[in-house]
């Protein structure tokens, strides 16, 4: 092969993984909706009106253009709920999921790699933590400190972290055990280069995948405490918050529950098909089979086109 | 001179089991009585079969396994007790290459920075310009193309992956190598080169070399001196010619008779030693010499008394109370 090592930008790399690309523009558009949501959203998503309350969305009988995605049982517009929404959604989605991440691999490699006594206290600490139900924890935070978003995020990472310790010490433990990080042992490497240069990279991967399942989880996690009355606080909105409130309408107005669904699901999703290119790219051996696939693709095109003129 | 490394005495155990609340800690001594000289330039060959602790002699002196007994001088150094930072800086004048070319190099580094690593991590690499140069020089001197640098070593062969293996230990100009099982993972047909390659760089290069195998062959082929572990003991050590010349222990003996000679005429009338019974569980090992229990010349001496590393002239060294020599 002429070019073994592919040495594409960024964005040449990704052309070639349509899907992943369509994620990443979805993924785009989601934060971009966010961040300019008084600008998008047609109404003040706290903004009620009695009389107008319960409209369908507007390709339906009763449906108008004032309010595209109906209403809901206040007379709050959906279309800029679900926007103003994203906001909160996505910032504790990815805060909690990011500090729950660092905290949880931290604990997971320093339990992995030291072994012995280290890992036993710190796994029996993640036991005793999973084993405490976590609902209770947050509610009892919440009610001590009051509720609000930095509190939410800061109770959710801590009730979360504990997958990420389990999941990454399992890895560490048996990583530990190979040629190449021996080697580096040998070499004279330090202890905290042997963890982020030879076992971390290694990680990469499962974590990737476990991070996308704990957004998911999280999203619902603050659905469920926003239901409770102790996560996001009126007039502030979520998805997740919507979600759990609209299902008292489920029967007689579906969209309360669909749209914000959606946007959940749209966002999980392109967030899944990006972080499925981004696994192979970090990977240096898939990333070349995924470079002679797609030449060789490109070589059978090229072929098939000179065949017909 | 004096050796580069002298090992007394040498003795690891492992742990079977560990201390619960109701039961001790269970031991297995894998190695004990181990002892042995590497004079600078030589190379020593440690062979045995699988679990008679020739990889463990290795780990032990590059002091990745502890001790439980013995001594370990390298250079005139007492390195058997040495940890933390001290340690670290001597990992720089003793390397390892490893069995496992497959395993032994890390996936998602370039080759470049694998064989920089040890240069960056001892400080001896000022600026990438160095380093670069650096890796350069010794992918040269073990046979790599130039342009293997910038790329990762899935693309490389198992006997390349090796030579990359080597460049990297020989990135510190290390006085020993062990080399544990370099070649039993390769193809037979790339085993000549590496095994050459080592020779070259031994000799030119004035290293010392414990290189553990279990391929006779190959052993003859690149040490000086050999010495034959049994269930965690040397039976036998002595200059390459006279072990597999004149071999003086009745494992020994077994283990030579047991290689095939490619010539069916000189083959079909060699005989092949046999001694009956299991190779040792060292969990229970035997009383007395480890042997006593397969061997042909075995009195009640060797079940109750284990035999020394003994002298027997012309530095051929025998732990047998019954053989002459």
């Amino acid at each position: 092969m002429a070019n073994a090592s592919p040495q594409q930008g960024f964005w040449g790399d990704l052309r070639h993984d349509m899907p992943a690309a369509i994620g990443l523009c979805v993924i785009l558009l989601i934060v971009l909706a966010a961040v300019f949501a008084p600008l998008l959203a047609p109404y003040d998503p706290a903004a009620q009106s009695l009389i107008k309350r319960l409209a369908p969305p507007v390709w339906m009988t009763r449906g108008s253009w004032d309010h595209v995605l109906g209403t809901d049982n206040l007379g709050r517009d959906v279309l800029s709920r679900v926007i103003w929404g994203a906001r909160v959604t996505l910032l504790i989605g990815a805060a909690t999921c990011l500090i729950a991440a660092t905290l949880g691999t931290l604990v997971g490699l320093w339990a992995g790699y030291r072994g012995g006594r280290t890992d036993s206290v710190l796994m029996r600490l993640v036991d005793i933590q999973i084993s405490f139900p976590g609902i209770l924890l947050i509610l009892l935070v919440v009610g001590v400190i009051g509720p609000g978003v930095g509190t939410l995020i800061g109770v959710l990472a801590i009730t979360n972290w504990m997958v990420y310790a389990r999941l990454v010490r399992g890895i560490v433990s048996s990583t530990r055990q190979t040629a190449h990080v021996e080697a580096a042992e040998i070499v004279g490497c330090r202890p905290s280069r042997v963890i982020f240069r030879h076992i971390l990279p290694n990680l990469v991967s499962p974590l990737l995948t476990l991070l996308i399942l704990e957004f998911t989880n999280i999203v619902l996690a603050e659905a469920a405490v926003s239901f409770l009355g102790f996560g996001v606080q009126p007039p502030q909105t979520s998805w997740g918050l919507d979600v759990a409130s609209g299902r008292d309408y489920l029967f007689i107005a579906w969209w309360l529950v669909t749209f914000p669904g959606l946007a959940i699901v749209a966002t999980v999703l392109s967030i899944n098909l990006f972080a499925g290119w981004l696994r192979v790219t970090t990977d240096p051996e898939e990333r070349e089979k995924r470079f002679a696939r797609s030449l060789a693709a490109r070589r059978r095109r090229a072929v098939r086109k000179g065949a017909n003129t | 001179m004096s050796p580069t490394l002298s090992v007394r005495d040498l003795a690891v155990d492992y742990e079977l089991s560990r201390a619960g609340l109701f039961r001790r800690r269970r031991m297995v001594t894998a190695v004990s009585g181990v002892s042995f000289d590497i004079a600078p330039g030589e190379t020593l060959g440690l062979v045995g079969e699988s679990g008679s602790g020739k990889t463990t002699v290795g780990r032990a002196i590059l002091r990745r396994i502890p001790t439980s007994a013995g001594q370990i001088r390298f250079e005139g150094q007492d390195i058997t007790d040495l940890a933390g930072e001290p340690l670290r800086r001597l990992r720089a004048q003793m390397q390892i290459v490893l069995q496992d070319p497959y395993t032994s190099l890390n996936p998602r580094m370039k080759v470049g920075d694998i064989v920089a690593e040890p240069l960056v991590v001892h400080g001896l690499a000022p600026s990438r310009e160095a380093a670069r140069e650096a890796v350069a020089a010794l992918l040269a001197r073990v046979g790599m193309p130039a342009d293997a640098a910038g790329r990762y070593p899935h693309s490389f062969s198992g006997g390349q992956r090796q030579r990359i293996g080597i460049a990297r230990a020989l990135a510190m100009k290390p006085s020993l190598i062990v080399a544990d099982e370099p070649v039993s993972a390769l193809d037979v047909s790339v085993r000549a080169q590496v095994v050459n390659l080592m020779q070259d760089l031994q000799r030119d290069l004035g290293l010392s070399l414990l290189f553990i195998a279990h391929d006779l062959a190959v052993v003859r082929h690149i040490s000086h001196r050999v010495a034959i572990m049994y269930a965690g003991r040397i039976v036998e050590l002595a200059p390459r010619d006279a072990i597999y010349d004149r071999p003086i222990h009745p494992y020994t003996q077994a283990l030579l008779s047991a290689v095939p000679v490619p010539s069916p005429t000189v083959q079909r009338s060699r005989r092949r030693i046999v001694h009956p019974g299991e190779s040792v569980d060292i969990a229970n090992p035997p009383s007395g010499c480890r042997f006593h229990p397969r061997c042909p010349l075995a009195t009640e001496r060797c079940r109750d008394d284990a035999p020394p590393l003994a002298d027997r002239g012309a530095g051929h060294f025998a732990a047998c109370w019954n053989s002459g020599a």
